[in-house]
């Protein structure tokens, strides 16, 4: 009875025992098999990490090596907006120079040409006197008179 | 793990087959045989545990490596994205700064190119200050020449008012020269005062003499000058007038230098008769005073004889060209004659040389001279009127001395501008180097016609085998 019963549960053992080994040994398998997956999911991702890595190594080199150059850009930029603000400043300079110029020539011209039409008339007299007559001659002297004072000269 | 298996396998099998020759055996070895059914129970059950534990912890093992190898890949998986988002941000990043870049460029370029214009700006500028500094400063010394010869006058007639005629010919004899510059200045002429119908006498190497028509320095007005540019006035070269001319109308003084005397041939007016005729006076000395002992005139057309002028052939031979008035109905004309050897004579019979036939000459040709370049006689003659705008200098090619003469088409060489007006009375001649000259008289703008001043004006004469010009920019 008991080496029935000894059997019996021996059998039972056994089966069960093969029911879950059997059972564990397909989920050791399964687990396994998704194991190696995952690893040689893990090993691709870590192929792809290292070139991203480098990609992102370049990246930053080519980022680093256009800051630097940017920089050099922006002094350069800075450099010529100095010398375009000099420039622009000795030409405002220059132009207020020019129309002080200019405006003393048109007065001193003006002035000139008056002068000019008292010292020709002034000519036209002394000729006309030189020549005996003194009439023409006084007559143009009068006739010039008011030029001659816009000149600023009094004959 | 298959290992495993077939050991429970073997177990059961064995216990079985025990279990079978247990029947057959006696109560001690039932006991014995329970004892050993116990065992193997247990013993089968030792090892299925054994054995399914085994498995299991491979089984727990395996998912604890799984879970690490998922965080492990997770974390990668997480690293990489950080990784590919930080290149992605580095990239725009890049991007940005290169674009950035690029409008530094742009801007540093634009900014070049102002720099650039502005500074050609500034040069023009700078150009256009020069210009206007120079022009201010030649208008503030003419202004102050023009002012202190004013003042001088200013100061002489105030002394003349006064009777101090002394202090008067002193004050203006100190600004003699800022009266010069200014008259020159004013009028653009060669010399400052009134010098019409001048004639310009090559008395040797860099000694030239011009005399003129009368006015405030006597009836024969006469100059010097070394360069034909600064001219001093000599005074009159005329001593006096004959006995048969009135004064007052001596025009047009030309001189030929002939036996180391000097012949002026110029035109008075005939006392009584009032016809302008042409005389001659003689000076051992090209300054005068030059003696005129003529009973009466030299040449005396029916209707008055003016503006004499000596030409000396390449033989030696000398002629005299003027203009003559034959007939009050008739146009004038233009005449040559030979002179005797001392110049104070004529010899055989006059030629004509043009007359009136020109639109341009409005009825008027006079003041003729002559000079022979290139193989031609070329004959230069002033037409119109003298104290008009329209007043100017044309040319003729001639046979010889005394012609005929054959004028082009419109034969000017020589017409009012914004600066001359009414440009004549010309006379050529020959500088040291054998260079041909002109000197003609002008008016001034705006001061035309009688009385203004017409002033000197010394100027190249070009005559090539296709054209005759005057160059009055020298």
């Amino acid at each position: 009875m008991v080496v029935a019963a000894a059997a019996v549960s021996t059998l039972i053992l056994v089966v069960s025992g093969t029911r879950a080994w059997f059972s564990t040994r397909d989920a050791t398998e399964r687990t396994e098999h998704t194991l190696r997956s995952t690893r040689a999911d893990l090993a691709r991702a870590e192929d792809d990490l290292a070139a991203a890595v480098v990609d992102l190594e370049a990246a930053q080199d080519a980022l680093r090596d256009a800051l630097a150059t940017l920089d050099v850009r922006q002094t350069e930029r800075a450099t010529a907006q100095e010398a375009l603000d000099a420039s622009a400043a000795v030409l405002v300079q220059r132009q207020t120079e020019l129309e002080a110029s200019s405006t003393d020539l048109v007065t001193g011209t003006a002035r000139l040409n008056a002068l000019t039409r008292c010292m020709v008339g002034v000519s036209q007299a002394l000729n006309l006197a030189a020549v005996g007559q003194m009439g023409g001659s006084a007559a143009t002297l009068r006739d010039i008179q008011a030029v001659c004072a816009e000149a600023g000269a009094v004959v | 793990m298959k290992s495993g298996a077939a050991r429970v396998a073997m177990t059961a099998a064995l216990a079985a087959k025990t279990a079978t020759r247990v029947k057959g055996l006696t109560a001690t070895r039932q006991s014995r045989l329970r004892l050993v059914a116990v065992m193997v129970v247990v013993t089968v059950a030792a090892t299925c545990t054994v054995t399914y534990l085994s498995a299991r912890l491979r089984l727990d093992d395996r998912r604890a490596q799984l879970a690490a190898t998922r965080d492990e890949l997770a974390t990668v998986r997480s690293t990489l994205a950080d990784v590919r988002d930080e290149h992605t941000r580095t990239e725009t990043e890049t991007v940005g700064a290169q674009s950035e870049i690029t409008a530094q460029v742009d801007q540093r370029n634009l900014l070049d190119t102002g720099t650039q214009a502005t500074l050609h700006d500034i040069a023009a500028v700078d150009q256009q200050l020069t210009e206007v500094n120079t022009s201010r400063f030649l208008v503030g010394a003419h202004a102050r020449t023009v002012q202190a010869c004013l003042d001088a006058v200013a100061q002489a007639i105030g002394a003349s008012r006064d009777g101090n005629q002394g202090r008067a010919t002193d004050v203006l004899r100190s600004a003699t020269r800022d009266c010069g510059e200014a008259l020159a200045y004013t009028s653009g002429a060669d010399f400052a005062y009134d010098f019409a119908d001048p004639f310009v006498l090559r008395a040797s190497p860099g000694v030239y003499y011009a005399y003129s028509t009368n006015s405030g320095a006597g009836d024969i007005q006469v100059l010097r000058s070394s360069d034909l540019v600064h001219w001093e006035l000599v005074g009159n070269a005329l001593g006096s007038l004959p006995a048969w001319a009135s004064p007052g109308y001596t025009w047009a003084p030309a001189v030929l230098a002939r036996d180391g005397r000097y012949v002026a041939y110029y035109t008075a007016r005939v006392a009584g008769s009032g016809r302008q005729c042409i005389s001659r006076a003689v000076a051992t000395n090209p300054a005068g005073p030059f003696v005129d002992n003529s009973p009466g005139p030299l040449v005396c057309d029916f209707g008055g004889s003016i503006d004499p002028s000596p030409f000396v052939d390449a033989s030696g031979r000398a002629f005299l060209l003027w203009k003559a008035d034959r007939f009050f109905e008739t146009p004038p004309s233009l005449w040559s004659q030979e002179l005797t050897a001392d110049g104070l004579g004529l010899v055989g019979a006059p030629g004509q040389l043009v007359g009136v036939d020109r639109g341009f000459e409005h009825g008027v040709v006079e003041a003729p001279t002559m000079t022979r370049a290139g193989g031609r006689y070329v004959l230069l003659y002033a037409a119109a009127d003298w104290a008009a705008r329209s007043y100017s200098t044309a040319y003729a090619i001639c046979a010889g001395p005394t012609g005929p003469c054959t004028k082009p088409g419109d034969g000017r060489i020589l017409t009012s501008d914004a600066r001359i007006a009414g440009p004549g009375g010309a006379e050529v001649f020959r500088d040291s180097r054998g260079a041909l000259w002109v000197a003609f008289h002008a008016y001034a703008e705006p001061h035309v016609g009688h009385p203004s001043n017409r002033y000197l004006h010394i100027a190249r004469l070009r005559i090539s085998a296709n054209s005759v010009s005057i160059d009055t920019s020298t």
